[in-house]
């Protein structure tokens, strides 16, 4: 076993039947990503990039193929199993924000401290920390709906952040920014993750993001391209 | 516990508080309405029993005979040692006023042993007055009530007439108990005697007897034409009588819970709906489905446990009025009922937010499932929700379509209640499934009719209803189960009271009818006074009837005895009958039963019945059915040449009076009046006979048209919630539209235009499933539990009742989004989620 490997992908497969027909999305797809990596996922529109994401955080299912997360086999879990270890290692970062509208942003950071039975005074306190690290301090009493889009994103950081995952999946994060807002968030997302010693795989169409990743791949046809610089 | 995922999910479900409201109300409503009746009916019950035991003590058993029974047989009685007895007189005379009061009268020191409660609980009555009670003639007791309604007085002189003559009686005291609503005057046996002109005979013996074989050789030693009966079975009767018609409230009451749970369901499929993102974010960042399933169905418990509790509260309040309503229809259908007062036992009040509780469980249950199914990966891909809920819309419907088939089936199974009330719900359900179904097609036909007429425009609600089918198929779904609820229950009532008039006119065929003034279970006359009516020279025939209520293993019968005329027999009809020609079996010696004894006693047209007489027991061939609406046990029917030869009884309890075309009714009224000098008469032509069962009929069914009009209640306040629900849930989508430039004019008439087309589709399905209900619902109570078979017709007043109630429910929801988007500025409608 070659390497220090937090994300192994072998001979994966994902189509789905509209109409009748079959549509393949990712065809023998092999992958490995070394920890600490910042990797960056081009590719069209439609290409599969969310697939491939929703696939490794196990939130959606191949139709064959292996992977392995942090040294377990997803395929062995089951739901609730899947569900346990996503609220464990990975943390989210999306286009659409998706906070929570009923919980402040305070809480919505806490939410996975939560989730890990993590939450206690110190854990809190890390918390206040990071938001204050964002630019978000006197914020989090706020509820989303009163931020903007780019504060809305640096929460989602934040609560991706938190519970110290190993595996950060961000999915188009800048999608709705502006471009300057999107180079701000992008660059804290950039150094949090790499003060931390994390892992982030990054879907998205912006090349602002290519000078800051270590690796930088493009999914075309179902497969996978590495792309030198 | 989590405290961040429970303040995430409360804090969206107090985002819309009227909607937990509303909610609230469903289950409050159902839960208050079950406990109510639940708490009535038991109410009736224990004051009948509580009356019984206070007029007539700790009796165990009675022994009674036609015409009376000779005073010397209490002295027997005693001698032989049945020491634990007493005698009793009764009978009944008229005021000044001329008001029938009953006279009972009683042997003091033998009514000790009886310890009947107005004797103990009666301070006046001290020992001045117990002397004055036995030596003074013509002394009574009564009670307050009675004295203060007739304006006496103690010391007073009362005149009343019995048999022609005057007696005048003197109130001596009061007791206090209240021991029926029938007035009553309590005096010694001798003046009871005197007053009634029945010297040396007593109405019935009492007796506490409480060994087996001391009653069993009782019965050998009493002679055949005194009867011997079971105290205990007064309560048993009323228990037996009020059956079938405390079923037909238990299950109106449960079809409001149940239109209750689909309150509930709508309330929590609607929440679920609306927290999908919230669920779907939780389930991403790592909540189990369990764990949401168990909060979905934890807030299902903590409003229902909230809901129950104020539901039983509720129920308390509402229980004192259905008891008042339900005493009186008690007293005017069943027996004398004194005033009642509402009992509350805690088995009842904890078994009435169990059901609350449950109902709100079990309704939570698919969506709860649905809530935990939540994709995380719905947030992320291209989501294919429309795709999905048109799925769920077929699956539904599948669904229902075999609730309808296994309701069909436990339907033709069983012949029970409860496979009939199974049934119901089944298919209530089962169309309840169905009804998302219905709305694309129906939308579709509004989409073009809407546009042909307004224009794109007119076009848009229609296309709003189909395109968020996962909110508005709920919607249409609850609003139709409420609006088909209220119609069913319409339509049943309305058929049964067109059943009972259609069978009254019929059987109803003579001029006037004649028999013993005063109320209950009324004296019989001599059948001689059918000849002398007969000589009267307008009255062309005289026919008679006789009721008889026996005490058989099987539980109680009444015997009807007719002396009739071939055309008044031809005013029966039958259920089914043998090939014999009836009129010549019935003349024959052969009975024919009612609808409800054939079904109580698994009998058909052409088997054997057998009934205990004073000869014995005898075994009589059934040659018919017949159809018969009268409360109660059943009939056995015979003519009146049979009966003699076993009762030996020549008694009539009503006279039927037809007289020459062209006569005077009145002046035969006041003839007929005069034939009687011993016992005053009632007597009342057709029509005021049809008028007066009519009037209790519509008694009877007061109680029911209240549960009904709540029901409705429930009904409307589900379409209403429903509908805003719907509505106030699409700000933003509303927001998006003013932001585009639609005036607050033109969105007001997009919303109305919405939730009435959407409360007219559901209205619409109703008619028919209301009708299906109702139909169920004649099948249920009045078939299966008082074993009556209705003609059952389409009443279109009911019918488009159930539209008009959905369209105007419709409406009303419309208003307030309507009027608050309009205030609300486009921006802070798009902010917010
Ligand atoms: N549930 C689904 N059913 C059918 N097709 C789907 C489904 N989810 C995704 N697809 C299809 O899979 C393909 C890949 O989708 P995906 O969302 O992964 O693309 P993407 O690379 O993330 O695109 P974008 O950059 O626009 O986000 C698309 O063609 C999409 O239409
Ligand atoms: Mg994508």
């Amino acid at each position: 076993m070659a390497g220090d490997h937090i994300v192994r992908i072998r001979k994966l497969e994902k189509s789905y039947v509209e109409g009748g027909r079959r549509h393949w999305i990712l065809r023998d797809l092999d992958w490995c990503i070394e920890r600490g990596e910042f990797v960056v996922l081009l590719g069209r529109s439609g290409s599969g990039k969310s697939t491939l994401l929703n696939l490794i955080s196990g939130i959606d299912l191949a139709d064959r193929g292996y992977i392995e997360v942090a040294g377990t086999d997803l395929g062995r879990l089951d739901e609730t199993g899947r569900t346990r270890f996503r609220r464990r290692h990975i943390g989210f970062v999306f286009q659409q924000f998706n906070l929570i509208s009923t919980l402040t942003v305070l809480e919505n950071v806490l939410l996975p401290l939560e989730l890990n039975g993590l939450l206690n005074e110190t854990t809190r306190r890390r918390a206040l920390g990071l938001l204050d690290r964002l630019g978000l301090m006197g914020r989090e009493r706020a509820f989303p709906d009163r931020l903007s889009g780019g504060e809305q994103q640096r929460v989602a950081i934040a609560r991706a952040l938190i519970h110290g995952p190993a595996l950060i999946l961000a999915d188009e994060p800048t999608g709705n920014l502006d471009l300057e807002t999107g180079r701000e968030v992008l660059a804290l997302l950039d150094s949090l993750v790499r003060e931390q010693g994390r892992t982030l795989v990054m879907a998205t169409h912006s090349r602002e993001v290519v000078g800051l990743a270590d690796r930088i791949l493009t999914i075309r046809h179902g497969r996978l391209e590495e792309w030198s610089r | 516990m989590r405290p961040l995922v429970i303040r995430a999910g409360l804090r969206s479900l107090l985002h819309h508080p009227w909607q937990l409201m509303l909610a609230l109300f469903g289950i409050v409503m159902g839960v208050a309405v079950v406990t109510a009746m639940d708490l009535a009916k038991h109410s009736a019950l224990v004051s009948f029993e509580r009356a019984q035991v206070a007029l007539f003590g700790r009796a165990t058993h009675r022994i009674g005979a036609t015409g009376g029974i000779s005073e010397s047989w209490y002295r027997r009685l005693r001698r032989e040692g049945f020491v634990q007895s007493r005698p009793l007189v009764e009978g009944t005379v008229r005021t000044g006023s001329g008001k029938v009061v009953k006279l009972v009268g009683i042997e003091p020191l033998a009514e000790r042993a009886f310890a009947p409660a107005w004797l103990g609980a009666s301070p006046e009555v001290g020992k001045m007055v117990w002397r004055r009670f036995l030596l003074e003639p013509g002394a009574v007791l009564t009670s307050r009530r009675t004295a203060a309604e007739a304006g006496w007085r103690i010391g007073d002189q009362i005149p009343v007439r019995v048999a022609g003559r005057t007696e005048t009686l003197t109130l001596i005291g009061f007791y206090e108990t209240e021991i029926a609503t029938d007035p009553v005057l309590i005096a010694d046996i001798a003046t009871a005697q005197e007053v009634l002109g029945d010297y040396g005979r007593l109405s019935a013996i009492d007796l506490i007897v409480e060994d087996r074989a001391r009653v069993e050789e009782l019965r050998r030693w009493l002679p055949d034409e005194m009867e011997l009966s079971t105290q205990v079975t007064a309560t048993d009767s009323a228990r037996q009588m009020t059956r079938a018609f405390y079923v037909n409230l238990t299950a109106l009451s449960l079809l409001s819970l149940l239109v209750g749970a689909f309150l509930i369901y709508n309330t929590i499929a609607f929440m679920v709906v609306q927290r999908r993102r919230l669920f779907a974010i939780l389930r991403l960042l790592g909540l189990t489905r369990r764990e949401i399933l168990a909060g979905v169905l934890g807030e299902a418990v903590a409003l229902g446990s909230v809901g129950s509790l104020l539901g039983v509260v509720a129920g308390i309040l509402l229980g004192r009025f259905l008891l008042s309503l339900l005493a009186r229809t008690l007293n005017d259908v069943y027996f004398p009922l004194p005033v009642a007062e509402l009992d509350i036992p805690g088995w009842l009040l904890f078994k009435g937010g169990l059901l609350g509780l449950g109902a709100t469980v079990i309704a939570s249950l698919v969506p709860a499932v649905e809530a935990s199914r939540t994709r995380p990966v719905t947030l992320v891909a291209r989501s294919l929700q429309e795709q999905h809920s048109r799925r769920r819309v077929r699956r539904s419907a599948l669904a229902g379509t075999a609730f309808l088939l296994a309701g069909a089936l436990v339907l033709a199974a069983g012949k029970e209640l409860v496979s009939g009330f199974v049934a119901l719900t089944l298919a209530l359900l089962g169309c309840a499934m169905l009804t998302p179904a219905i709305v694309p097609p129906v939308m579709a036909a509004c989409r073009w009719l809407g546009f042909r007429l307004f224009g794109p425009l007119g076009a848009m609600p229609a296309r709003s209803v189909t395109a968020s089918l996962s909110r508005t198929g709920i919607a249409a779904a609850a609003l139709m189960v409420a609006v088909a609820t209220t119609i069913g229950m319409a339509s049943m009532i309305h058929n049964f009271r067109d059943s009972v008039q259609r069978w009254l006119t019929r059987r109803l065929d003579a001029d006037l009818y004649v028999y013993a003034a005063g109320s209950g279970e009324r004296r019989p006359l001599p059948a001689a006074l059918g000849e002398r009516i007969a000589a009267l020279p307008q009255v062309a025939a005289v026919g008679s009837v006789r009721y008889r209520r026996l005490v058989t293993k099987a539980g109680f019968l009444r015997i009807n005895a007719y002396r009739l005329s071939p055309a008044a027999f031809a005013t029966f009809e039958w259920v089914e009958r043998t090939d014999r020609d009836p009129w010549r079996a019935f003349r024959r010696g052969e009975v024919m039963v009612s609808e409800a004894f054939a079904r109580l006693r698994g009998l058909h047209a052409g088997d054997r019945v057998t009934i205990p007489t004073p000869r014995g027991p005898r075994t009589f061939s059934i040659f018919a059915v017949f159809v018969d609406y009268n409360a109660g046990r059943g009939i056995v029917a015979m003519d009146r040449r049979v009966y003699e030869r076993f009762w030996r009884d020549d008694q009539v309890s009503t006279f039927w009076v037809y007289l020459r075309p062209g006569s005077d009714v009145e002046q035969i009224k006041t003839r007929l009046a005069g034939l009687s000098s011993e016992i005053p008469l009632e007597i009342r032509d057709n029509r005021a006979l049809l008028q007066l069962s009519m009037r209790i009929f519509d008694q009877a069914f007061v109680v029911t048209g209240v549960l009904r009009w709540l029901a409705t209640g429930v009904a409307f306040v589900g379409v209403f919630s429903a509908l805003l629900a719907l509505q106030l849930e699409r700000s933003r989508e509303l927001g998006v539209l003013r932001a585009l430039g639609m005036t607050p004019g033109q969105l007001w008439g997009q919303i109305v235009a919405e939730t009435t087309l959407l409360g007219g589709v559901s209205g619409l399905v109703a008619m028919p499933v209301g009708t299906l209900m109702g139909w169920l619902l004649a099948e249920v109570i009045d078939r299966r539990a008082f074993g009556w078979t209705l003609e059952f017709g389409l009443r279109s007043g009911d019918l488009l009742q159930g539209p008009a109630l959905a369209v105007a429910a419709a409406l009303a929801a419309g208003l307030y989004p309507a009027w608050k988007m309009a205030r609300t500025p486009p921006a802070e409608a798009l902010r917010c989620e």
